[in-house]
C-alpha cells in the first residue's frame, strides 16, 4: 500500500511520513523517534448461534521518544496533529530532563545497527481482508451458524480483520513504513456430548477457508462424547499445532528474548552453544517466513531478520533491540517489541518456526499404543520460567489412543511438565499449521507460531477436571 | 469539536441513519509512568489516548463503532458504520433487546482524593522509584535486577443516550509494581510487590515503597536457593493476596452472566455455576461469604455508573457457603429475567461494555494472621501469586506462590520456594476453616483483568483476609 491508496481507516505512508518528519523538524532534543501505529479493528462474535457482539475501532499512536545524552523520555498521544505531536516532543523533552543520565541507555537506533533486509519480502498487507464488510464478516458466521445447526449443534466463535500500519521516523536516520493486515475466524461447536474447536489465521482473509473451518470444528464435536476419566501420569500424547503453541509459549516469551538471557532469567542463560533440549527441537524465529504472519520491520524500524534460536537441541542464541545489541555487542535482529502498552520485556520472538513433516495426525496416532490426543489447551501459564515448566487444561476435544486409534472421548486434564522435556520427546512431527497460542489469539500477546502437530513419547498430566 | 459536541453530534445523525436507539461515550484517558531498573529510570512517559465509540440498536441486532476523531465527517461515518454493523448482525440475532430498561439520568462522579498524583513533582516520582530499586539491590549479589513501577491513570467518561440520559464521571488511579529477580548456581526466582488503588498520591505514600523494596530484595535472594516446597495434601494458611486472587478466579470469572450464558465460550470459556444451582448450590463452607460492591471505597470497580448507566451497587454474591448471585450486565440481566446490578463495563472508548467483575471480596472473619497461623502444628503458609491457570469452566485450578513457609507448632519456620498446588473450586472454598478479621483485610488492586474481544484488560480488586484450608493439595517440584 503506499498513500495515495490509504484508506481502510489508516493514514498511509506517505501521509505517515509527512506528519512524523513536520513534527520532527525543529525537535530540541538531542535525538527524537517518532513511531506511528494506525489500526483499524473489525470484530464479529457470535454465540449460541447468533451475533452478540459486532465492533469496530479505528486509532492511531504515536510514541514519541527523546534523547537528551543518556537521559530519555516517552510521551505517547493519539493525535496526528502536527502540533500536538510537537508539543508531545516537548513534553517528552521536558520529562527527560527530570531525570539523571542513564549508564545503560545506548542511543536510539540507527540505520544499518541491524541486518540488511530481505530481498522482496513477502507481502504483510492485503486489500482483501482491509475491506472486509461487516456484512462479510457476518455471512461468514452465518455459515458456520448453518454447519453447525445442520448437526443439531451451535455454534461460537470470532471473525477479526484488521488493518494496520507501522512507521518509524528518528532523527537519527531511521524511516521505515509496513502495512500488514490480520484475519482471524474461529469456531466453538457445541453439541449435546462436549465442545469442538478449529480456527484460521492469515494476512489474507481471502486464503481463509470458512468450509474447513466450520467442518472442523463440528467433527471434533461430534466425537466429544461420553468423556471418561483416567488417571494423572505420563502417557503417549499428539498434540494438534494450536496445542503444540501453547507449548513453545513459554519458551518464546520468557527465555527467548536478549533481556531475558542477559538478566540470567532465560533457560539459555549462560549456555549458548550447549544443549538444551533433545536432538529433535529446534526453533526459529523468521519475520519473513510467508508461512507465519511476515513483518519486515520491527517497532524501532530496523529490518527483521531470521534467528535460529534451538538447533538440534542446542542454543544458538536470543532475538535483539538495539538496547540489548549495543549490551551484547552485537547487531539488533529487528525484534522490538511495541513501545505501546504498559508491560516492558524487551525483544520477543513473535515469529516462531518449527520444522514440519508430512504426517496428518491421524498417521500419528496410528503410531501411538496408548496415549492422550490433545487439540488445544486453555488458559495455560507458567509456573517457573527459568526451567520453563508449563501448564494448563485440555478443552474442547482430548481423546484417547488405543493400539493406533482413538477409542474415545476423555475429560480434560491438567499438563503440567517441563516444555523442553516435552518436547526433547518428540517422536514424529505433522503437517504445519499458521496459529496462535492461547493467549495470542486471545488478543493478550503477539506470538505468531508455524509449528506442526507433533507426538510425543512423554507427556505429564498431573489433574483431571470435571468435564 | 469538544468530546460533548460530538456527542450531540452523533446522537442526532444516529436516527436520521436508521438507529432506533444510540448511546454514545467519549473518554479521555491519561496516565504517568515511572519504571526504575537498577538504579535507573529505563521508561518515564506520559500517554493521553482520547476517542468516542457509539452503540445503536439498527435492524434487529447491535453495532459498535469507534474513532478517535472528532471532526464532523468522521462523526457521521462512524455513526453509518455502527448503523451497517447493526443491520448485519440483525440477519444473525434473535435474541430480544428491551430497550425500555436504557438509563434515563443526569449524574456526575470523581474520584475522592487528597493529592492529586499528576500535581505531585515528577522528580519525587522519579526518586522514589529510583531509591526503591536501590532498596532492593542492598540484598546484595544474588539480586540481578530490581524494577520499580509507580504509575497514575485518570479516565473521564462521558456517556449520553438517545433516552436523555447524561452521566460524567472523572476516575483517578494510582499504583505500584515492584520486582525483584535474583539469581543463583543457574537459577533465577522472583518475588514482587503490587497495589492499585482508586486514589491520590496518599495511597503511595503510605505504602513506604523503600521500606517494601527492601523486603522484597531480600525475600527473593532468599528464596532462590530455599528448598523446594513439598508435594502432598496440606493444611495451609494462604496471604491476603493470594486470597484475593482466588477469589477473582474462582469466584469472580465463574459468576460472570455472560460466561454462563455462553457468550465467552470461545475465548475465556464458561463456568460451572449455572442458574439453576442460584440459591442452593454449596460453593464453599459457612464461613464464605463474597459481595460484588462498587460503591467501595479505593476499589478500581468503584464508580458513580457502569458504562451502561448502570448506578453503582453491593450485591450478594456467596452467602454463608452458599451460591446467590452473579454479575450482570443489561442483556444478560435480562436473559434470566433480572435487571443488572451495574457490571457492564468497557476500558476505553473503543470498547463495548461487557460483564465484568467491579470489586468482589471475601468478607472477614474475626481473628489475626498470627492466630490463624497459630492454629496449624503441621503445614505451609503462601504468600503472593506467581502464577494462575484454570479450566475453562473454572472448576479445576492450579496457582503457583513466590513465598512459602513452612508452618511447625503454630510458627513460621523455613522458606521454600515454588509452592504450587491444584484443585476444585468448590471442594477448596469447602475446606476453608478459617478466615482473618477485618485487621488483617486489605482491598487489592488488580490493573489488568483480561476479557473480551477485542481484549479489554479491566481494572477491579479484591478485598481478603487470609484464610486456612485445610487439604490442600501441593504439587512439588515437577
Amino acid at each position: 500500500m503506499t498513500g495515495s491508496d490509504a484508506n481502510w481507516g489508516l493514514v498511509g505512508e506517505a501521509e505517515a511520513f509527512s506528519i512524523l518528519e513536520d513534527a520532527l523538524r525543529g525537535s530540541p532534543a538531542d535525538a527524537t523517534e517518532l513511531v506511528l501505529l494506525g489500526d483499524a479493528t473489525h470484530v464479529t462474535r457470535y454465540a449460541n448461534s447468533e451475533i452478540h457482539q459486532n465492533v469496530s475501532q479505528v486509532n492511531t499512536r504515536v510514541a514519541v521518544r527523546v534523547a537528551l545524552g543518556q537521559a530519555s523520555a516517552r510521551v505517547y498521544s493519539n493525535s496526528l496533529d502536527v502540533a500536538d505531536l510537537k508539543s508531545a516532543i516537548a513534553d517528552a523533552v521536558e520529562l527527560a530532563r527530570m531525570q539523571s543520565p542513564s549508564p545503560r541507555f545506548t542511543g536510539l537506533p540507527v540505520p544499518g545497527a541491524g541486518y540488511e533486509p530481505v530481498h522482496d519480502p513477502p507481502r504483510s498487507f492485503f486489500a482483501s481482508t482491509a475491506s472486509l464488510s461487516s456484512g462479510e464478516r457476518a455471512e461468514a458466521a452465518g455459515r458456520i451458524i448453518d454447519a453447525a445447526a445442520a448437526q443439531g449443534y451451535s455454534a461460537f466463535g470470532t471473525y477479526r480483520a484488521s488493518a494496520s500500519e507501522l512507521a518509524v521516523v528518528s532523527s537519527s536516520g531511521i524511516r521505515a513504513y509496513a502495512p500488514f493486515t490480520t484475519a482471524y475466524l474461529k469456531a466453538l461447536v457445541d453439541g449435546p456430548g462436549g465442545t469442538g474447536f478449529s480456527d484460521a489465521y492469515e494476512r489474507d482473509a481471502g486464503k481463509l477457508d470458512v468450509e474447513s473451518v466450520a467442518r472442523q470444528a463440528v467433527a471434533k464435536c461430534r466425537g466429544n462424547h461420553d468423556q471418561r476419566e483416567i488417571a494423572p501420569g505420563d502417557y503417549e500424547a499428539v498434540f494438534d499445532p494450536n496445542a503444540v503453541a501453547d507449548m513453545v509459549r513459554f519458551p518464546a516469551v520468557w527465555g527467548m528474548g536478549a533481556r531475558q538471557v542477559l538478566d540470567g532469567q532465560s533457560f539459555m542463560s549462560g549456555r549458548s552453544g550447549e544443549r538444551v533440549a533433545g536432538d529433535a527441537v529446534s526453533i526459529w524465529d523468521d519475520p519473513n517466513d510467508p508461512r507465519c504472519l511476515p513483518m519486515p520491520i520491527d517497532y524501532e524500524g530496523l529490518p527483521s531478520h531470521r534467528v535460529d534460536i534451538i538447533s538440534s537441541g542446542i542454543a544458538v542464541g536470543p532475538v535483539y533491540d538495539y538496547q540489548t545489541a549495543m549490551e551484547a555487542g552485537t547487531k539488533s535482529t529487528g525484534h522490538a517489541e511495541a513501545p505501546f502498552g504498559d508491560f516492558f520485556s524487551g525483544p520477543a520472538a513473535d515469529h516462531i518456526v518449527m520444522p514440519t513433516g508430512t504426517a496428518s495426525v491421524e498417521q500419528m496416532i496410528a503410531n501411538v499404543e496408548r496415549g492422550v490426543w490433545v487439540t488445544r489447551f486453555h488458559y495455560t501459564h507458567c509456573p517457573d520460567p527459568k526451567r520453563v515448566i508449563a501448564t494448563g487444561t485440555t478443552r474442547d476435544g482430548t481423546f484417547l489412543i488405543e493400539n493406533g486409534r482413538v477409542v474415545g472421548a476423555l475429560k480434560n486434564l491438567r499438563l503440567e511438565m517441563g516444555v523442553l522435556d516435552l518436547l526433547s520427546s518428540t517422536q514424529e512431527a505433522g503437517e504445519g499449521k499458521l496459529c496462535q497460542d492461547w493467549w495470542a489469539a486471545n488478543g493478550m500477546s503477539t506470538t505468531n507460531y508455524f509449528v506442526p502437530s507433533l507426538r510425543f513419547g512423554r507427556c505429564t498430566f498431573t489433574g483431571v477436571t470435571t468435564f | 469539536m469538544t468530546p460533548e459536541q460530538a456527542i450531540d453530534r452523533a446522537l442526532e445523525e444516529a436516527p436520521r441513519l436508521g438507529a432506533e436507539y444510540a448511546e454514545v461515550r467519549a473518554e479521555t484517558d491519561t496516565s504517568e509512568r515511572v519504571h526504575a531498573r537498577n538504579g535507573d529510570v529505563e521508561r518515564l512517559g506520559s500517554d493521553t489516548d482520547s476517542g468516542w465509540g457509539i452503540h445503536v440498536f439498527a435492524g434487529g441486532g447491535w453495532g459498535f463503532a469507534s474513532t478517535s476523531s472528532v471532526a464532523a465527517p468522521d462523526i457521521r461515518d462512524t455513526v453509518q458504520r455502527a448503523v451497517e454493523i447493526a443491520r448485519a448482525s440483525g440477519t444473525r440475532h434473535k435474541s430480544r433487546s428491551d430497550l425500555e430498561i436504557m438509563p434515563t439520568w443526569q449524574g456526575e462522579y470523581e474520584t475522592d482524593l487528597r493529592q492529586d498524583p499528576f500535581q505531585e513533582p515528577l522528580r519525587e516520582r522519579v526518586a522514589l522509584a529510583q531509591e526503591t530499586t536501590h532498596r532492593m539491590l542492598a540484598a546484595g549479589d544474588r539480586l540481578k535486577v530490581a524494577t520499580c513501577t509507580v504509575y497514575a491513570q485518570r479516565a473521564v467518561k462521558l456517556y449520553a443516550n438517545t433516552r436523555g440520559a447524561r452521566l460524567r464521571q472523572r476516575i483517578t488511579y494510582v499504583g505500584i509494581d515492584l520486582r525483584a529477580t535474583a539469581t543463583h548456581e543457574g537459577y533465577s526466582y522472583r518475588r514482587s510487590l503490587d497495589d492499585e488503588s482508586q486514589a491520590g498520591w496518599e495511597f503511595v505514600q503510605q505504602l513506604d515503597l523503600p521500606g517494601q523494596g527492601e523486603r522484597v530484595g531480600r525475600e527473593a535472594a532468599e528464596l532462590v536457593d530455599a528448598p523446594w516446597a513439598p508435594a502432598g495434601p496440606r493444611t495451609v494458611v494462604l496471604s491476603s493476596d493470594m486470597v484475593a486472587l482466588l477469589v477473582h478466579e474462582s469466584c469472580g470469572h465463574p459468576t460472570e452472566l455472560d460466561r454462563v450464558l455462553g457468550w465467552e465460550a470461545a475465548f475465556a470459556g464458561t463456568s460451572f455455576l449455572m442458574p439453576d444451582m442460584l440459591g442452593t448450590f454449596r460453593y464453599g463452607s459457612p464461613l464464605v461469604n463474597m459481595t460484588a460492591d462498587s460503591l467501595l471505597p479505593g476499589g478500581l470497580g468503584t464508580f458513580g455508573w457502569d458504562e451502561e448507566g448502570t448506578p453503582a451497587q453491593r450485591s450478594p454474591i456467596v452467602r454463608e457457603g452458599i451460591f446467590t448471585g452473579y454479575l450482570t450486565s443489561r442483556e444478560s440481566a435480562t436473559d434470566i429475567g433480572q435487571r443488572s446490578n451495574g457490571c457492564g463495563r468497557a476500558i476505553s472508548w473503543g470498547r463495548i461494555p461487557i460483564v465484568r467483575m467491579v470489586n468482589l471480596s471475601l468478607e472477614p472473619g474475626s481473628g489475626s494472621l498470627d492466630e490463624l497461623i497459630s492454629q496449624v502444628d503441621d503445614g505451609l503458609y503462601l504468600e503472593t501469586p506467581s502464577s494462575w491457570s484454570l479450566d475453562d469452566k473454572r472448576m479445576n485450578f492450579h496457582f503457583s506462590a513466590e513465598l512459602c513457609r513452612e508452618i511447625k507448632g503454630g510458627k513460621l519456620g523455613e522458606l521454600r520456594k515454588g509452592a504450587s498446588f491444584q484443585g476444585r473450586t468448590p471442594a477448596f472454598w469447602g475446606s476453608v476453616r478459617g478466615i482473618a478479621g477485618p485487621e488483617a483485610w486489605h482491598l487489592w488492586g488488580f490493573p489488568h483483568c483480561a476479557k473480551g474481544e477485542p481484549l479489554q484488560l479491566c481494572p477491579v480488586s479484591h478485598g481478603a483476609s487470609p484464610i486456612l484450608v485445610e487439604g490442600l493439595q501441593m504439587s512439588g517440584h515437577s
